[in-house]
C-alpha cells in the first residue's frame, strides 16, 4: 500500500512538472507560440531620433491596425524593438542579436544611411529579410539578396531637381553638400544627372557637418552665378547657411534638402514665414491630402491608426508595414519565402508612391513617389 | 571684396580659437595639465545662455548665468579631477580632462537636447568692412576678445595674483616657498579659464547657434593654436588662434571648402615636424613637467 501511494505521488508530481515545463517552453516572455515576431532596430535616442521616432511610431501604428484586422493568418504580430542610440556599432550588434533569434522572420529598421550600410554588409550572413530606412542609393543598388530599402534613393530626389531645372530652361546649377556618405551620394548623383541633361554644374561646394562658417562656399557659389542652387544641408548647417545667405543678401534661387525642414529649422531662422517660397523635392507622404486617390486613402488609414496627423517619417513607417504584410500574405512566413515574395513586388500602392523590388534593384520607391513643392507657412504646397 | 569677405569671418572664429588657446596655455602652465575640456566651456556658455534667453530670462541675466556656469564647472573640474590627480602621470591627467570633456558633452546632450538653439545677436543687422558683409555681432566678438586678452595680460603682468600665477608656472616649488598656494592658484586659473571659455561661447553662439556638439571643434582648433605657442607663450597662442581662423577661411575660399581642414591640420603636422618632432631644434615640454 505504501508503495502504491509513493507511485501515485510520483506520477502526480512528475506529470505536474512536465506540464509546467511544457507551458514554459511554449511561452516566451509572455507571448504565445502563435505570435509572429518582427525585429525592429530604431534610433529612439541620439541625434537620429528626430526622424527615427516618427518612423518607429509608423511601424507601431501599422502593426496595431494589422492586428485589429486579424494579424498574420490569425497570429498576432509583435515587434521586438532594440534602440541603437544612433550608434552604428550598437545597430550592428542589435541586428546580430535579432537575426540570431530563429523566431524572428524579418527585421525593420528606421535608422540612418551610414548605419544601414553596416547592416546591409552582414544581412546575407544571417539570411533574414530586412526592410530598411535610409536615403542613399547604395542601400538598394547593388542589391543584397536580403536587404530591401524603402524610400527613394538620393538620386531619385536629385532627378526631380534636374527635371525641374530642365522644365524651366535653367542651364546651370550649383550645389552645396556635406562630406558624409549621404551628402556625397547626392552630389555624385546630381553631377551625373546634370551632365546627361546638358546642365552645367558651375559650383560643387562641400562642408563638414560641424562647420559654422559657410561664407567662403556661398561666396564662390554666388560668384558662379548659377541659374539654380541646391542646398543639401540639414540640422544646424541648414539654419546657418540660410541665415548667412540672408546676411550676405545673395539672391539665389534655392531648393533645400527635405531633411532640413523641421521645427528646429523654423525656430532657427526666426519663424516659418521666413522659409516661404523655399523649394524642395518631397515625397508624396508630405502632401498626401493634396495628391488624393490611393495616396490620400492610405494616409487617412495611417492617421486613424496614429490618432494624429502623420508626419512624413510616420508615413514611411506605415509603408514598411504595408510592404511586409503584402509579402507575408504571399509567403509561408519563413525567411526565404518572405524574401522571395518581396522580390516579386511590383507597383504596390503606398503612401509615398508605388513600390517595386527586383532582384537587381532593392530600392522600393522611385521618382513616382516624389513631387516638387514649396513651403507656405510651414506646409508644403505642390508646385504644379 | 572677396579676400576681405573670406578673411574677416575667419578672424572672427579665430578670436574664439584664440581665447580657447589662452585657456589651454594658462591651465597647462600652472597645473601641467592639457585641459581637453576647454572647448566644452565654449559650448556650455553658449548653450546655457541660449536656453535661458529662449525661456524668457533677461539677456544680461542669462549671459551672467552662462559665464557663472563656465566658472563653476571649471572650478569643480579642478577640485574633483585635477587636484586629486596632481601627482599622477601627465598622460593620466590629460586623459582625465578628456573624460571631463566627454561627460560635459553627454550632459549637455541630455539636458538641452540634440537640436541647435538660436540666440539673438547683441546687435541686429550687418556691417560692411572693406567690402565684406559681416554680422554686427562680429564687432562684439573682436571687441570682447581684445578686452579679455588685454585684461589677461595686464593682470598677469601687473597684479599680485598675476605674479602668483606666473610664479607657479615658472617654478612651483619656489612659489610655494614664497607663500603662494599652488592649489588656490590652480583653482583660480581653471575657474577663470572656464569663465573666459563660456564668455567666448556666448559671443559666438548668435552666429554659430548653440549646440551640444559645438565644443569639440573649438577645442581642437584652440589646442592647435596652443600647441603652436608651445603651451608656454600666451601671446603666440592667441596669434596662433587668429591665424588658424584666417587660414581656414582663406583655404575654403581660395583652394577648396573640402580641403580647409587638411590645410589646418597640415599646418599642425608641419609645425610638429619642424618644431618639436623629426626636425626639432629643441625639445618642447610643459613647464610644470620639468619640476
Amino acid at each position: 500500500m505504501g508503495n502504491l501511494s509513493f507511485t501515485r505521488r510520483a506520477v502526480l508530481l512528475g506529470g505536474g512538472t512536465a506540464g509546467l515545463i511544457g507551458i514554459a517552453a511554449g511561452t516566451v516572455r509572455g507571448q504565445s507560440v502563435a505570435d509572429f515576431k518582427i525585429g525592429v532596430i530604431s534610433s529612439l535616442t541620439g541625434p537620429a531620433s528626430a526622424y527615427s521616432k516618427d518612423y518607429h511610431e509608423g511601424f507601431v501604428a501599422y502593426v496595431k491596425a494589422w492586428n485589429e484586422r486579424g494579424g498574420f493568418l490569425g497570429r498576432k504580430v509583435i515587434l521586438q524593438v532594440l534602440d541603437d542610440e544612433t550608434n552604428p556599432l550598437n545597430a550592428v550588434n542589435a541586428f546580430r542579436r535579432l537575426a540570431s533569434d530563429p523566431a524572428i522572420m524579418m527585421i525593420w529598421t528606421s535608422i540612418g544611411s551610414q548605419t544601414a550600410l553596416g547592416i546591409k554588409a552582414i544581412a546575407s550572413e544571417f539570411k533574414v529579410p530586412v526592410i530598411s530606412g535610409g536615403g542613399i542609393d547604395a542601400l538598394g543598388k547593388p542589391a543584397d539578396p536580403w536587404f530591401f530599402k524603402m524610400a527613394p534613393g538620393a538620386s531619385d530626389f536629385v532627378k526631380g531637381l534636374v527635371e525641374y531645372a530642365q522644365q524651366r530652361g535653367i542651364t546651370s546649377i550649383a550645389t552645396l553638400n556635406s562630406t558624409d556618405a549621404f551628402g556625397q551620394s547626392e552630389a555624385e548623383a546630381l553631377k551625373g544627372l546634370a551632365r546627361k541633361a546638358n546642365i552645367k554644374l558651375v559650383a560643387a561646394e562641400t562642408f563638414g557637418t560641424a562647420d559654422t562658417n559657410f561664407i567662403p562656399q556661398l561666396v564662390r557659389i554666388n560668384q558662379a552665378k548659377p541659374g539654380f542652387f541646391y542646398n543639401g544641408s540639414n540640422g544646424a548647417s541648414s539654419i546657418l547657411i540660410f541665415k548667412q545667405i540672408k546676411q550676405l543678401n545673395f539672391n539665389l534661387s534655392m531648393a533645400v534638402s527635405l531633411t532640413a525642414i523641421n521645427a528646429a529649422f523654423y525656430k532657427g531662422i526666426g519663424g516659418r514665414e521666413n522659409a516661404n517660397g523655399v523649394l524642395s523635392i518631397v515625397p508624396l507622404g508630405a502632401v498626401a491630402e493634396q495628391v488624393g486617390g490611393e495616396v490620400a486613402r492610405l494616409y487617412a488609414e495611417c492617421e486613424k491608426a496614429l490618432s494624429k496627423p502623420p508626419l512624413l517619417f510616420h508615413t514611411w513607417g506605415w509603408d514598411t508595414g504595408l510592404v511586409a504584410e503584402h509579402a507575408l500574405k504571399r509567403s509561408d512566413g519563413t525567411r526565404p519565402a518572405i524574401r522571395d515574395a518581396l522580390d516579386q513586388i511590383r507597383d504596390l500602392p503606398a503612401i509615398n508612391g508605388p513600390l517595386t523590388y527586383t532582384p537587381e534593384n532593392h530600392i522600393g520607391q522611385d521618382t513616382r513617389g516624389l513631387t516638387l513643392a514649396k513651403l507656405e507657412d510651414g506646409k508644403w504646397a505642390i508646385v504644379r | 571684396m572677396t579676400f576681405s569677405q573670406f578673411a574677416l569671418p575667419g578672424l572672427m572664429t579665430g578670436c574664439i580659437y584664440a581665447l580657447v588657446a589662452l585657456g589651454f596655455v594658462l591651465c597647462a602652465n600652472v597645473s601641467g595639465v592639457i585641459n581637453f575640456a576647454q572647448g566644452e566651456f565654449v559650448m556650455l556658455g553658449g548653450i546655457v545662455t541660449a536656453v535661458l534667453v529662449s525661456a524668457g530670462f533677461s539677456f544680461g541675466g542669462a549671459c551672467l548665468v552662462g559665464v557663472a556656469a563656465g566658472a563653476i564647472i571649471g572650478g569643480l573640474q579642478e577640485r574633483l579631477t585635477v587636484a586629486p590627480a596632481r601627482n599622477a602621470d601627465l598622460f593620466l591627467q590629460a586623459t582625465i580632462s578628456l573624460g571631463v570633456a566627454i561627460v560635459l558633452r553627454g550632459v549637455a546632450l541630455i539636458a538641452f537636447g540634440k537640436d541647435p538653439i538660436s540666440m539673438p545677436t547683441f546687435t541686429e543687422g550687418v556691417v560692411t568692412i572693406a567690402g565684406a558683409v559681416l554680422p554686427a555681432q562680429a564687432l562684439w566678438v573682436w571687441a570682447f576678445t581684445a578686452f579679455l586678452v588685454a585684461a589677461m595680460f595686464c593682470s598677469l603682468k601687473f597684479t599680485k595674483i598675476g605674479r602668483a600665477v606666473r610664479s607657479c608656472s615658472i617654478n612651483p616649488q619656489a612659489a610655494r616657498l614664497m607663500g603662494v598656494s599652488l592649489e588656490r592658484v590652480t583653482l583660480l586659473v581653471f575657474t577663470v579659464s572656464g569663465a573666459v571659455g563660456a564668455l567666448s561661447g556666448i559671443l559666438i553662439a548668435p552666429i554659430t547657434l548653440a549646440l551640444w556638439s559645438s565644443g569639440f571643434d573649438f577645442g581642437l582648433k584652440g589646442f592647435i593654436a596652443a600647441l603652436i605657442g608651445g603651451f608656454t607663450s600666451p601671446v603666440v597662442a592667441v596669434i596662433g588662434g587668429l591665424l588658424i581662423g584666417l587660414l581656414e577661411a582663406i583655404a575654403a575660399g581660395y583652394i577648396s571648402s573640402g580641403l580647409k581642414d587638411i590645410v589646418v591640420y597640415g599646418t599642425l603636422l608641419a609645425f610638429l615636424l619642424f618644431r618639436g618632432g623629426v626636425f626639432r631644434s629643441r625639445s618642447m615640454t610643459l613647464p610644470r613637467a620639468k619640476q
